[in-house]
Formats: structure tokens, sequence, C-alpha cells
């Protein structure tokens, strides 16, 4: 977490923004891997600090197809926690005020689920928002 | 089923070589009886570096790879319908395979203990109703079973 940046209280009703590599990408059905939704901290923005193409922009290895709108309240809602984590600058990335994480054990189902909760909001080939 | 399997010792130190056109010939299609689209995929994943997700993902283990890919060369000498699936990593360094249609999501994940199954399927409404199961390595059956409860289009999930 960042010294300089203050973590704030996300309230259900805002948006989590979650980049979605091309592994996790299936082009023949258009579906979105559950395994996007894995780890005990899974990395997301906070929109009110970042939108959906800062957030796609943020990766630099070229590889993010596509990124996902979430809510606080349904990830909370799946048995996650849902934290403000800002982080500082580093040799390897700028800071990021909008960082988040949606921290908890994800089973099986779980990451299901917050697949089936997500909502497609900005893909490479367009390069610009959806919605 | 064992005796179909890739020799994935082998591939490990290739991998590390960065040798893929060698990992490519070991998963050649004619061999799998996978398609050519699948191996490249397979090769893929398997030359994958840790962090490849821009975070902290690892490397996915040569040795799952070589199990899913035994399991699909036994589910489809086995199966009736024979539908490849979208293979992806998980950030824990194992894989899964996919099976996506409008109405229903088969997951089979492989996991350190053997498989982890996961089905959905939209009810009236736009519910999903959402079902797991694990299975050990000596249980392929279970996996046939929920298998064919997405190729076949079953009724109803089965009892595993």
């Amino acid at each position: 977490m960042a010294d300089d940046l203050i973590p704030e209280e996300i309230g259900d009703s805002e948006t989590l923004l979650r980049r979605i590599h091309r592994h996790f990408f299936d082009p023949d059905s258009g579906r979105i891997s559950s395994g996007a939704f894995d780890g005990l901290e899974m990395s997301v923005n906070w929109d009110k600090y970042a939108n959906a193409a800062d957030t796609a922009a943020q990766d630099l290895t070229g590889n993010i197809l596509a990124v996902v709108a979430l809510s606080a309240g349904k990830c909370r809602h799946l048995e996650q926690e849902v934290q403000h984590d800002p982080t500082s600058e580093t040799a390897e990335a700028r800071a990021n005020q909008a960082h988040s994480l949606v921290r908890g054990k994800k089973s099986r189902p779980i990451k299901q689920k917050l697949r089936d909760a997500s909502t497609l909001v900005w893909q490479a080939e367009f390069g610009k928002t959806i919605c | 089923m064992s005796a179909d399997f890739p020799l994935y010792n082998s591939e490990t130190s290739l991998s590390r070589l960065g040798l893929s056109a060698e990992l490519l010939f070991l998963y050649d299609s004619k061999r799998t009886g996978l398609s050519g689209r699948f191996s490249h995929r397979l090769v893929e994943l398997m030359t994958l570096q840790i962090g490849w997700d821009g975070e902290k993902a690892k490397s996915p283990k040569p040795e799952v790879l070589a199990r899913m890919v035994g399991f699909l060369m036994f589910l489809k000498r086995e199966t009736a319908v024979f539908l490849e699936p979208f293979l992806t990593p998980t950030v824990e360094g194992y894989a899964q395979l996919e099976w996506h249609d409008a109405q229903r999501d088969l997951d089979i994940e492989a996991t350190a203990q053997g498989w982890s199954i996961t089905g959905s399927e939209v009810r009236a409404g736009q519910s999903r109703d959402y079902f797991e199961a694990d299975a050990c390595s000596r249980e392929a059956y279970k996996i046939v079973e929920a298998y064919s409860w997405f190729a076949e289009r079953k009724l109803t999930w089965p009892m595993i």
C-alpha cells in the first residue's frame, strides 16, 4: 500500500474494473474463463480513480484483450472482502490510486459466479469503452 | 490410458530451453488426435514464464498439461461426441479445460489432488444453477459423466 495515498472505504454500489488477459478469453465462444477471477488477492481498479481504458493501458505487456466491471457489493455477496489498496510508484509501474483488492478464497463456483457477475466494458479490438 | 500419455518429463527441460518447435512435435496433432490449433495452444501454455499475466501467475506445470492431453485422448476415444475444449492456464500453475454454450458452462480444472469439476446452467428467468464435484486421478469416469452432461445435453447434473 502506498504511504502517501490514503485508502478509502469502497461502498457496495461502487464499480471495480478487472483486466482480462488474452489467455482467459475463448475466441470461439466469446466467453471469459473463470480462471480470470482467481487468487487470494485479486487486483482490480476502483472506477472512482481509473476508467476502463486507463485500466487496460496500465498493462504494458500488450496481452490484455478486455476489461470487465464488477460491483463491489456483488463481490462481498460472494464471500469476498473489497479493499482500496493504492500503490506507490515503483521502478516498474506508476502509482495507482485506483488499485484495490478483492480478497478471499475463490472456490470453483465462486470464480464462475464472479465471471457471471462481470460485465464487459472494454475490448482491445475496438480499443474503446463499450458503455 | 497411461500408455497414451506423452512423455512430459523431457518437456520440462525443453520448455526451459525455449524449444517450442520440439514441444510442438511432441504434441503433434497426429500423435494426440487433437487439432493443430489445440497443439499450438498447448505449447504456448507450456512456455509461459512466471508472471505471464502481468502479475504473479505461476507457469503451468508441464505434467499437468500432459495429464490434460492424456485425458482428452481418453475422452475422444471413449465418447460418442467429442467437443474440443478451450484450454486455459490458472494463476496457481495448473490448467483447466472449458466448454461453453449459450445455456451451460463446464470447467474441469487439474489440481494437485486430481480434478475439480464445476458446471453451471441458465434456468428460467436467466438465473443460474451451479454444480461442483471433485475427482481423484483414478476417477476419470466422473469427468466423463460431467462432460456427457454438457456434450449430450443430459437433463440433470450427474450424481458424482
